[in-house]
């Protein structure tokens, strides 16, 4: 019994210390981001390694997302007789929780997985130490600009998720289904509320797009120095970046949804 | 602190340094000196301590005890802002040379020129050029450290190092995984290096031969402690732990009179 409480204590302190680190290490991203100097070219980079490349998996994922959920809806409200409304049900899908939440999990899949892998390879192979001997930081120059640029193409690949998502349901639900695409359109149109729908959808991304690039960076910068860390620092990455996504999907849900 | 300990002109002192990594004690009241414009080396057997004692001078980690002294300032306890300002004073040279494998070599040495100077891009074309010759290093600008074999890896790594002009330059195994003549190469270089700029440098080093030619002064870590002296104090040391390490190593008194 000692030996059990023992252990949950140990655990529990182990779990503050590592949150305590993150925390910190999250408030120190912040500060080299509004501090000079800029590394817009190394901004560049990393919009181009966590967005561009992502885009392909992203349009494909929003195209097949868009097919499934036309589908369905479709099958559920034609009971209904309500089938004309398969525009509205695609749309707030997409845009009030699957596109946020499904283009986090693939770049967290995609980018934030290779971003652990590479940081922590870099710590494997002294390269930060080798960058801390130049009298650079590593945090500056290697992290702060790949949890930047992943939280900047967070909410960009999400619209484009959407756009294609929409453009999947519609493919299914007029060229397959036979709905009119006026009518598609316009039950779109009709149900999607700005403020409650699109603005929650947007602040859902951002907040995403940090979770995801803060804790990423993270995983990498502190794997241990050799394979099996930068191994443990990828899959870590993965499955807390994915977990956290989930719970703060449903905290801004929750809070977004009674108007604060 | 630390015990009271005359420095008398050491250029990088440890002072009563204890180090533990869990329960596995490295040093326990290590005290050690390097001489300004000397090339150290610090010897020992594998695992003993001399990667992480180069560690410790370059304020990578820190001890649990003791000081670490860089010319007139110390080091031990100083944030990680202000140990910056003073690895403007030294150049390490990581074992694996740690370039960063994403830059071409050019980008990678004229890195600490980009961050802390205000030259041209021409200006630091013409330094890092002129290191590549110093070096021996020819047509590797574009590389990627990938792409270079182990010996000019470990030349580009110098390179860097010395970019910036330190007064300290740290070099973690310069030889490990060299041929012969590129370990000739290299020492070569690096007594050119010293002779040339006066640098002071601190080596880790298990390969005796090369040792032999290149210290002025030897280290000798063992057991958490450190033994130092010159090459020929270090070969006629009657001390039974530097005899078995020589003797293992082929070049220790027994072997020479059983020779």
């Amino acid at each position: 019994m000692l030996e059990f409480v023992r252990e949950v204590g140990w655990r529990t302190v182990d779990n503050v210390h590592g949150l305590g680190g993150i925390a910190l290490y999250g408030s120190r991203l912040v500060y080299e981001t509004l501090a000079p100097p800029y590394r817009l070219r190394r901004l560049l980079d990393e919009l181009y390694n966590s967005g561009v490349l992502s885009l392909a998996i992203i349009c494909t994922s929003g195209t097949a997302v868009g097919f499934v959920l036309a589908l369905q809806g479709y099958n559920t409200l034609v009971r209904f007789g309500a089938e004309q409304s398969v525009g509205a049900v695609v749309g707030l899908s997409l845009i009030r929780e699957l596109g946020p939440v499904l283009t986090a999990l693939l770049v967290t899949g995609r980018a934030g997985s290779a971003i652990a892998a590479e940081i922590g390879a870099m710590v494997a192979t002294e390269q930060l130490d080798g960058l801390r001997m130049m009298s650079v930081d590593p945090v500056d120059y290697v992290t702060q600009p790949k949890a930047l640029g992943l939280a900047l193409s967070m909410p960009l690949l999400t619209a484009l998720f959407i756009v294609f998502g929409l453009f999947g349901g519609y493919l299914v639900g007029v060229g397959l289904l036979g709905v009119d695409a006026g009518v598609y359109f316009s039950s779109l149109e009709n149900t999607i509320d700005f403020r409650n729908d699109v603005l929650g959808s947007v602040l859902k991304s951002v907040v995403f797009g940090m979770i995801v690039g803060l804790i990423s960076t993270w995983r990498g910068y502190t794997a241990a120095p050799n394979s099996a860390g930068v191994s443990a620092a990828t899959t870590g990455a993965v499955v807390q970046a994915s977990v956290a996504t989930l719970m703060f999907d449903y905290v801004i849900t929750a809070l977004w949804g009674v108007g604060i | 602190m630390a015990a009271e300990h005359a420095r008398g002109g050491a250029h990088v002192d440890v002072i009563s340094v204890r180090l533990a990594f869990g329960e596995r004690r490295v040093f326990d009241g290590l005290s050690c000196r390097f001489s300004q414009s000397k090339v150290s080396v610090i010897l020992g057997a594998s695992g003993v301590g001399k990667s992480t004692l180069l560690r410790l001078l370059a304020g990578l980690i820190r001890p649990d005890y003791g000081d670490l002294w860089i010319g007139e300032q110390e080091i031990s306890r100083l944030p990680e802002r202000q140990l910056r300002k003073v690895r403007r004073r030294l150049g390490m040279m990581f074992q694996g040379g740690a370039l960063l494998d994403a830059m071409t070599v050019f980008d990678n040495v004229a890195l600490p020129l980009r961050e802390h100077t205000q030259l041209s891009e021409k200006e630091i074309a013409e330094r890092v050029h002129a290191q590549f010759e110093a070096v021996g290093l020819k047509r590797v600008d574009a590389l990627l450290p990938g792409e270079l074999s182990g010996g000019m890896k470990k030349r580009a790594a110098l390179a860097r190092a010395m970019i910036t002009e330190p007064e300290i330059l740290l070099i973690d195994e310069p030889f490990s995984g060299l041929d012969p003549l590129a370990v000739r190469l290299i020492e070569a270089l690096l007594r050119e290096v010293n002779h040339g700029k006066g640098l002071t440098m601190i080596l880790t080093n298990h390969h005796i031969g090369s040792t032999m030619r290149l210290a002025d002064e030897i280290v000798f870590l063992s057991d958490g402690a450190a033994i130092t002296g010159t090459v020929k104090e270090i070969k006629e040391s009657k001390d039974p732990r530097i005899q078995r390490f020589l003797v293992a190593a082929g070049t220790g008194p027994a072997l020479e009179e059983a020779s």
